[in-house]
């Protein structure tokens, strides 16, 4: 019961904080810009090398839990 | 590519030899085996190549006559200098709000190149405001009815448009993960690539703001601009509204550009490494050449309302419509109604426990 309790206090102020939280930054609209992308010129992008090399392979290997019977 | 005496192992940085064995380089230390090839990619330096910056500024002057309607007013506050149609009705500064007086005929300095004229007027201007006031939560009733949406003011922004030709060289270390599994174990296996990219992009009219008064990130925030909208400047497109006169050159402009340029080509030559789940940029070099600047006027309608000591500022992008402003906060309102929802979140899910729980 008081786990319960507990549980339901915590989830309660996630969920609050959560729909606060966006209403609370929807107040915000003024941000820096860091790219330029709206000033690429169209078609202009030439690539001038495009390599791909294959390095090495690792392999993990974790084994199941066996449920055991009898 | 200069001759590496001494190759690093691109999995544990240790030195690689050359392991007879296999006529492969191997790492002693973690046991992988590398073509020569791979190793000279992986072990390949960028040079830094320095930017090939030579940057023409307009020059362009004033004809005969250009300016005889144009007055020059002064911000009492702010000192601000405003140049406007002399039968403007405009008397408060569009940056501060405080008186402005008209102190003299406008002359020198650098005529305009373009200018993108107003597409929405003082109407459409006023309707964005209120628009953008609807539907946004704590802010403080006094605000939002004490304002004065009547003095939203048409401005024209000096600003400093850069086209410039970008060449980038970046290496990425990518990852490709495959998982499956049998009867007894789960598999993970990662394949790991170096992936070298070069390439140049072309950047037009990227706009930097030329007035100290217009807050730099307010400006970024209504763009983009479109430029196809920009037509040569003439005089008359000035009449009804207020226009500043730059006071940022644009060499001191350049670096702002420069930053979001450069940001701009790793972002575009990154989305050409595709097919990996996962990406990251090791080492990168970036030039910026044939630089030109130009000097433009980019319509803006602003407005400011003080309250609480606190000036607020909104902009609206004049070509576009795109309107910004940061609201107050009603920081008693939000912590109010963050009780109020984390108590019935709260109850709501201690009722759903409750059945869950009796359920089972």
């Amino acid at each position: 019961m008081v786990t319960n309790i507990l549980i339901a206090i915590v989830v309660g102020i996630i969920i609050a904080a959560i729909i606060i939280g966006i209403q609370v930054s929807a107040l915000k609209s003024v941000n820096e810009r860091h790219e330029a992308s709206d000033y690429v010129k169209q078609g202009s992008l030439q690539l001038s090398q495009k390599t791909d090399v294959f390095l090495y392979k690792k392999l993990e290997k974790t084994e199941k839990p066996q449920n055991n019977q009898g | 590519m200069a001759d590496l005496l001494e190759y690093k192992c691109p999995c544990c940085a240790g030195k690689v030899e050359f392991d007879p064995n296999s006529q492969q380089m191997k790492c002693p230390f973690c046991e992988s085996e590398f073509t020569i090839e791979a190793l000279q990619e992986a072990n390949g330096v960028q040079e830094q190549a320095e930017d090939q910056l030579n940057w023409e500024t307009p020059t362009s002057d004033w004809g005969d006559g250009e300016t005889d309607g144009m007055k020059v007013y002064t911000c009492q506050s702010c000192g601000g200098q405003i140049i406007a149609d002399e039968t403007t009705g405009a008397s408060a500064c569009p940056y501060c709000d405080n008186p402005i007086v008209m102190t003299g005929q406008f002359a020198g300095d650098l005529r305009p190149d373009f200018v993108i004229p107003f597409k929405f007027d003082k109407e459409a201007a006023k309707k964005a405001l209120l628009q953008h006031f609807e539907g946004k939560k704590f802010v403080p009733k006094v605000f939002k009815d004490d304002h004065h949406i009547d003095e939203i003011k048409g401005v024209y922004v000096p600003v400093w448009l850069f086209d410039a030709e970008a060449q980038g060289q970046f290496r990425y270390h990518a990852e490709k993960v495959k998982r499956w599994s049998d009867d007894r174990f789960n598999y993970k296996e990662v394949s790991h690539y170096m992936v070298k990219r070069a390439g140049r992009i072309a950047f037009e009219q990227v706009p930097v703001d030329g007035s100290t008064k217009m807050d730099d990130t307010l400006m970024e925030s209504i763009e983009p601009f479109d430029f196809k909208g920009a037509v040569p400047f003439q005089t008359p497109y000035l009449s009804g509204y207020l226009a500043d006169k730059y006071d940022v050159t644009a060499e001191d402009s350049i670096d702002r550009a420069n930053n979001r340029i450069k940001q701009s080509v790793a972002d575009e030559i990154r989305k050409t490494v595709i097919g990996y789940d996962s990406v990251v940029t090791e080492d990168s070099g970036i030039q910026l050449e044939n630089a030109k600047a130009k000097y433009a006027l980019y319509p803006v309608w602003l407005l400011n309302i003080s309250w609480n000591n606190e000036k607020f500022t909104f902009a609206m992008n004049g070509q576009t419509g795109r309107f910004v402003g940061n609201l107050p906060l009603d920081k008693s309102a939000a912590t109010k109604a963050f009780c109020i929802t984390a108590v019935i979140a709260s109850i709501i899910v201690f009722i759903l426990l409750m059945i869950f729980n009796n359920g089972q």
